[in-house]
C-alpha cells in the first residue's frame, strides 16, 4: 500500500506541477483571462491532473504478486536517505539561487514571465540571447505561477521545486520498481541513486536536468506499469509525462519522439486491437502538451540553435575522430559520472548482481520499451555531438555528465526491473523469430517524426526568409545569381569569423561589406573578398597616434596552429597558438605581434594553414573612425604577369600611397606605371623589394585632382602583392579607401549596389593596346561599353540605373565580358543629406577563398555578406564563430 | 545490498568533504547592489550597460561577464543592452578610473558607490 501511495503522490507532484506550468503559460500567452485570475485557473487544472495521477495510482495499481518485503533494505535505505539530506540540505539553503543555469536561465526566465503587461515577451530579445530564450518554459512557468500565487518572488519556491523533483524521482524509482517486482529491488535501486552525489547536488542547482530526469523516469515507469496492469489510464498519464519532458528541455523533445517510437514498435506484433487502444491512450496524453511545445518553438522562440549545412554535417559524420571522441567520452562517463569516490559503473554492477540474485524468472518482453528508449536516447545524444557546431571535445566535456544525469534514474529503473516477465504481454515464438522487426519499425518511426518536425520548422523559417527577415544562426542558402545577407547587429561588440561551405571557386565568389556607423552616418566601410589559407604571410603595418593596423589570423585547420612572428629588427617573439577553428584579432603593436616601430613588415609563419587579414584603422575621434584593407603577401598566390590598379585619385583631392609586398625569398624588382584616365602615361617609377618585406611607392605629384590607374610590371618573376591606399579629407572628416592590385580578366560577375543610402559606380580599366568592347548584362539586358586602349571608363550610378533594370533592392551582380582583358573596380558612395562621398572601393578578385578571418558586429559595426554565383544554383552554408571556434548564433537577414 | 549501501556511504562522504560545486553563493548580495538602481529606472524597456571591459567582447574576464549576467537577472524585465547607445546607462566599474571615453558624453544621474553609476546619454 505504501508504495502505491508513494507512487501516486510522486506522480501527482510531477503531473500537477507540469500541468500548472503548461496552463499558466498558455493563459499568459493567449492573454484572454485577467492576470489576477489565471494563476488560480492553472492551480485548479494542476490539482485535477495531480488528482488524476493519484487516482490512477490508487485504483489501478495492485501489489505485485507475492511481494517480498525486505526489512534489511528498509533499514538501510532510510538512514542513508536521512544522511544524504543532512549533508545536502545546508548547501541548498546557503545557495538560494542555485547554480549558474538555475539563476541565469530558468529563474531569470521565470522573472520575465512574472513581469506585468506584455513585458514577458522581452525574454525573447536578441540582446539576451546568451540566456537561451529558445528553451522551453516548464520550470520558468511553474516558478512564475507559484510566485504569482504566493505574492512574492521568494527563493524558497524555486528551491522547493528543484528539491521536490529530486525527491519525487527517488520516490518514483523505489515505488515503481517495487510495484513491478519487490521492495528489495526497489530500495536497492533507490540506494544506487543515493550513491550518486551529482544527483544530490542537483537538488539544489535549480537546473532543468533533474526535472527532466524525473519526467523520463515517470514516463517509463508508467508505461511499464500500464503494461503490467493493462491500464489505458496509466498509458495516458505516460503520454502526458512524455509531453512534460518535451516542455522541460530540448532533450525532452527527443525523448518524446524516442519513447513514442519505442512504445509503438515494441507493441507491434501483439494483439492489434490492444495495440491501437494503447497507442490512442498514449497519444491522448502526449499530443496536447506536445502541441504547446511545438507552437512555442515555432511561433515564439528566436531561430537560434545548432543548425548547419548538410555538407558540413556530412563531413562531420564521415570524420572518424569525432566517433572516437564520443565513444571515449561515453566510456569515460562510466568512471567519472556522479562526482563520487566510487565510479557509478561499480554501483550499477552491484545493483545488477543484486537483481540477478533475487531473480526467479527470466524473460525479456517487458524490458524492450525501456531499453529501446534508453538506447535510442544514447544514440540521439551521440548523433547530436557528432554534428555539433561546437568543438566536439569541449561540448562533450561541458554537457555529457548532465545528459547522463537526465537518464540516470531511468537507467537504474531499467536495471532494477530487468529479468522480469509477466502476464499476457509475452510475445509468441514467431514474434521472437522476427526480433529485428520492431527495432526497425522504431528507428523508421523516429526518423519520420524527426523529419516531419524538421520540415515543419524549415517551412516556417523559409516563410520568414521570403519576408526578408530572420533565417538561422548558420545560414543555409541557395545561391542563384546573387544573394546578399545582412547580420543583425546586436548590442555586443562581436569579433567573429565566418566560413562558407562548400568552398568558393571560380563560379562562386563571396564578399564581405563591413560598415561602421556613428549617429546613423556611415563613416567607414571595408569591402573584402573571402580569403584562402596560407602558411606564411607578409604584412605591412602602420602604427601612429591615429593609424593602427589590425591583424586577424584564423586557424582553418583541425589542430592548433603554432605561429611565429618575425620582424625586421630581428627580435624573437614567443610562438603563439590558435585553437582549431579559432581566431585572434589584435593591433600590430599589441600582443602577440608587438611591433615596435611606426612602419614596418610583420612576417607570420604557421605550422598549419591559417587565413590572414590586414586592416588599416584610422581613429580620428569617435565620430571619425574608418578602416580599409592592407595587403597580405602570400607567395602561393602571386602572379607572374603584370597587375592593374584600375582606379586612383591623385592630386590635391587625396593623399595616396602604393603599398607593395614581396612574400617570396628573392628580391622583386619592376616598375610602376601611372596613367591618366585617357591612357596618358603620367609617371614611371621603379620598385625593388627585399625578400619577405614591403615598401611604399608614391604616385605622381599633380597640382589638380585627377582620376588615374596604375600598372605593376615585374622585370622578371612575380609581381608583388599591392594595394593603393588613398586618404581624402573633407570637412575634417577623413576617409580611407584602398584599391587592391588585380589581374585583368575577360569575364566575371561583379557586385554593385544602388540603394537610397549607397550608390555604386563601375570602373573599367583597359591596359591593353587595342580597344576593349565590354559587354555588361543583367537580367536579359545587355549593353556594350567601349574602352579605349590604356584608358578608364566609369559607369556612373545614373548610367547604371538607366542602362539596366536593377531589381527592387537595388543590388545586382553584373555579368562583364570583354574581348580583351580588363581590370574592374567598384566604387561605393554613401549618400547623406550633405551629399555623397566615396567610402570604399574593390577590384575584381584575383583569387577566391572561403573564409573571412574577422569581422565586427555591434557598437556601430554592421556586416553584410554577398555571394555571387555564375553557374547553376548551389546550396551553401555560412557559419559564424567566435575566437575559440564556438558557433555564434547570429541572426541573418536576407536583403532583397 | 550491504555492498550497495557501503558504496553509497563512501560516495555520500564526498559531499561531506566538498564545498558547493555550483555557482551562485554571492548572488543575493550582488542582486541587492544592482537593485539599488530600480527606483531610477523605467519599469520595462532597454537600458545600456557598460563595464571595465565590454562583457560581450571575447576578452572580457569571467567576473565581468558574470556581473553583467547578475545585473540582468536582478533587473528583469528590463533588458540590458551592452554599449553606450541607450538613453539610460548603467556603469559598473571595478576601477572607475578606466571609464574614460566610455562616459565622456554622458551625464551622471547618480553614483551608488562601489563603482556602480547611472548615466544619461546627452544625445
Amino acid at each position: 500500500m505504501i508504495h502505491k501511495v508513494t507512487f501516486g503522490a510522486c506522480s501527482a507532484i510531477g503531473a500537477g506541477l507540469g500541468g500548472f506550468s503548461c496552463v499558466f503559460f498558455l493563459l499568459l500567452w493567449l492573454d484572454i483571462v485577467p492576470v489576477t485570475i489565471f494563476p488560480w485557473i492553472a492551480c485548479v487544472c494542476s490539482l485535477l491532473i495531480a488528482g488524476l495521477a493519484g487516482y490512477a495510482a490508487l485504483t489501478v495499481l495492485r501489489p505485485a504478486p507475492a511481494p517480498k518485503q525486505s526489512r534489511i533494505e528498509l533499514f538501510v535505505f532510510f538512514p542513508l536517505l536521512a544522511y544524504a539530506l543532512w549533508l545536502i540540505v545546508p548547501h541548498i539553503l546557503d545557495h538560494p539561487h542555485g547554480d549558474w543555469d538555475g539563476w541565469g536561465i530558468w529563474n531569470m526566465h521565470a522573472r520575465f514571465l512574472l513581469a506585468a503587461n506584455d513585458s514577458w515577451r522581452d525574454l525573447f530579445s536578441n540582446y539576451i540571447s546568451w540566456s537561451h530564450p529558445d528553451y522551453p518554459l516548464m520550470i520558468p512557468g511553474m516558478i512564475a505561477g507559484l510566485w504569482h500565487l504566493a505574492g512574492s518572488e521568494s527563493p524558497i519556491i524555486h528551491q522547493t521545486v528543484s528539491f521536490l523533483f529530486g525527491i519525487a524521482a527517488l520516490g518514483i524509482l523505489v515505488s515503481s520498481v517495487t510495484l513491478l517486482s519487490d521492495s528489495g529491488r526497489g530500495f536497492a535501486a533507490g540506494i544506487a541513486l543515493l550513491a550518486t552525489p551529482s544527483f544530490l547536488w542537483h537538488l539544489g542547482y535549480q537546473m532543468a536536468d533533474l526535472p527532466l530526469a524525473f519526467y523520463f523516469l515517470m514516463t517509463l515507469a508508467l508505461l511499464k506499469l500500464a503494461e503490467k496492469f493493462d491500464s489505458a489510464l496509466l498509458l495516458g498519464l505516460g503520454g502526458i509525462s512524455a509531453g512534460f519532458a518535451a516542455w522541460t528541455k530540448d532533450e525532452g523533445l527527443l525523448f518524446a519522439m524516442v519513447v513514442t517510437t519505442a512504445f509503438l514498435s515494441t507493441g507491434a506484433g501483439l494483439d492489434r486491437k490492444r495495440t491501437l487502444r494503447d497507442a490512442l491512450s498514449f497519444a491522448a496524453g502526449l499530443v496536447p502538451v506536445l502541441t504547446l511545445v511545438l507552437a512555442f518553438k515555432m511561433f515564439l522562440t528566436p531561430a537560434v540553435g545548432m543548425l548547419t549545412g548538410l555538407d558540413v554535417i556530412s563531413a562531420k559524420v564521415l570524420d572518424p575522430g569525432r566517433y572516437t571522441a564520443i565513444v571515449r567520452a561515453y566510456v569515460g562517463q562510466a568512471f567519472v559520472f556522479g562526482d563520487g569516490r566510487i565510479p557509478v559503473i561499480a554501483v550499477v554492477v552491484a545493483l545488477a548482481v543484486y537483481v540477478r540474485l533475487r531473480s526467479r524468472r527470466t524473460g525479456y518482453s517487458l524490458q524492450r520499451c525501456t531499453n529501446m528508449t534508453l538506447g535510442l536516447m544514447a544514440v540521439g545524444y551521440a548523433a547530436t555531438y557528432l554534428i555539433t557546431p561546437y568543438e566536439v571535445k569541449w561540448h562533450l566535456a561541458s554537457s555529457l555528465s548532465r545528459l547522463v544525469l537526465q537518464l540516470w534514474p531511468s537507467i537504474l529503473f531499467a536495471v532494477g526491473t530487468s529479468r522480469l516477465e509477466f502476464g499476457p504481454a509475452t510475445h509468441s515464438a514467431s514474434e521472437q523469430q522476427y526480433w529485428w522487426r520492431n527495432p526497425l519499425i522504431g528507428v523508421a518511426t523516429l526518423v519520420a517524426l524527426m523529419a516531419t518536425f524538421a520540415l515543419v520548422r524549415g517551412s516556417l523559417i523559409r516563410k520568414d526568409d521570403q519576408g526578408g527577415h530572420q533565417t538561422t544562426a548558420s545560414g543555409n542558402f541557395e545561391v542563384n545569381g546573387l544573394l546578399v545577407t545582412k547580420l543583425r547587429s546586436g548590442p555586443n561588440l562581436e569579433l567573429a569569423h565566418a566560413s562558407l561551405t562548400p568552398p568558393t571557386g571560380k563560379s562562386l565568389q563571396a564578399l564581405l561589406i563591413s560598415d561602421y556607423i556613428w549617429n546613423n552616418i556611415l563613416t567607414g566601410e571595408l569591402v573584402a573578398y573571402a580569403s584562402s589559407p596560407q602558411t606564411e604571410g607578409v604584412l605591412p603595418f602602420h602604427r601612429t597616434s591615429e593609424y593602427r593596423t589590425g591583424i586577424a589570423v584564423y586557424n582553418a585547420g583541425t589542430r592548433p596552429a603554432a605561429i611565429r612572428v618575425e620582424m625586421n629588427e630581428g627580435l624573437e617573439r614567443p610562438l603563439f597558438e590558435i585553437p582549431p577553428n579559432g581566431h585572434i584579432v589584435a593591433y600590430a603593436d599589441e600582443q602577440p605581434f608587438l611591433a615596435g616601430s611606426d612602419f614596418g613588415t610583420i612576417r607570420l609563419k604557421s605550422d598549419v594553414p591559417v587565413v590572414i587579414q590586414n586592416v588599416l584603422n584610422y581613429h580620428g575621434s569617435k565620430r571619425n573612425y574608418t578602416m580599409t584593407n592592407m595587403p597580405v603577401g602570400d607567395a602561393g598566390t602571386l602572379s607572374a604577369s603584370s597587375l592593374q590598379i584600375p582606379y586612383a585619385v591623385l592630386g590635391s583631392a587625396a593623399a595616396a600611397e602604393l603599398v607593395l609586398v614581396n612574400p617570396t625569398d628573392k628580391w622583386l624588382q619592376g616598375s610602376v606605371k601611372w596613367y591618366g584616365s585617357s591612357g596618358v602615361l603620367l609617371q614611371t617609377s621603379r620598385y625593388s623589394i627585399k625578400p619577405r618585406d614591403s615598401t611604399l611607392q608614391m604616385p605622381p605629384v599633380l597640382t589638380d585632382s585627377q582620376i588615374a590607374r596604375a600598372a605593376l610590371i615585374p622585370d622578371s618573376g612575380f609581381s608583388p602583392a599591392g594595394t593603393l591606399i588613398f586618404r581624402m579629407d573633407r570637412n575634417e572628416v577623413l576617409r580611407l579607401v584602398s584599391v587592391p592590385a588585380t589581374a585583368a580578366v575577360k569575364s566575371l560577375k561583379f557586385f554593385i549596389e544602388c540603394t537610397n543610402t549607397i550608390e555604386s559606380e563601375l570602373v573599367i580599366a583597359n591596359a591593353e593596346v587595342e580597344d576593349a568592347i565590354v559587354r555588361i548584362s543583367l537580367a536579359g539586358v545587355q549593353r556594350e561599353i567601349p574602352v579605349k586602349p590604356g584608358a578608364i571608363t566609369i559607369l556612373t550610378t545614373e548610367q547604371i540605373r538607366r542602362l539596366f533594370n536593377l531589381p527592387d533592392g537595388g543590388r545586382a551582380a553584373l555579368r562583364v565580358e570583354s574581348n580583351t582583358p580588363v581590370a574592374i573596380a567598384g566604387l561605393r558612395y554613401v549618400v547623406t543629406d550633405a551629399g555623397r562621398r566615396l567610402v570604399a572601393a574593390y577590384s575584381n578578385p584575383s583569387s577566391s577563398g572561403s573564409f573571412f578571418p574577422s569581422f565586427a558586429l555591434g557598437w556601430g559595426f554592421e556586416t553584410q555578406f554577398v555571394m555571387i554565383n555564375s553557374q547553376a544554383p548551389v546550396g551553401i552554408s555560412l557559419s559564424f564563430f567566435d575566437r575559440l571556434g564556438k558557433l555564434l548564433p547570429l541572426p541573418v537577414e536576407i536583403l532583397p | 545490498m550491504l555492498i550497495l549501501a557501503a558504496l553509497a556511504l563512501v560516495n555520500l562522504k564526498t559531499i561531506d568533504a566538498t564545498e558547493w560545486l555550483g555557482d551562485g553563493g554571492d548572488i543575493p548580495q550582488m542582486e541587492r547592489r544592482f537593485k539599488q538602481l530600480l527606483p531610477f529606472l523605467p519599469k520595462r524597456g532597454k537600458v545600456g550597460y557598460i563595464a571595465d571591459v565590454n562583457p560581450g567582447s571575447g576578452d572580457a574576464p569571467a567576473d565581468v561577464i558574470r556581473e553583467y549576467f547578475v545585473a540582468q537577472y536582478a533587473l528583469v524585465p528590463l533588458v540590458l543592452v551592452l554599449g553606450n547607445k541607450e538613453r539610460l546607462l548603467i556603469a559598473n566599474f571595478s576601477d572607475p578610473t578606466v571609464m574614460g571615453d566610455q562616459v565622456a558624453d554622458l551625464e551622471l544621474i547618480k553614483d551608488f558607490g562601489t563603482g556602480l553609476m547611472l548615466f544619461r546619454n546627452r544625445e
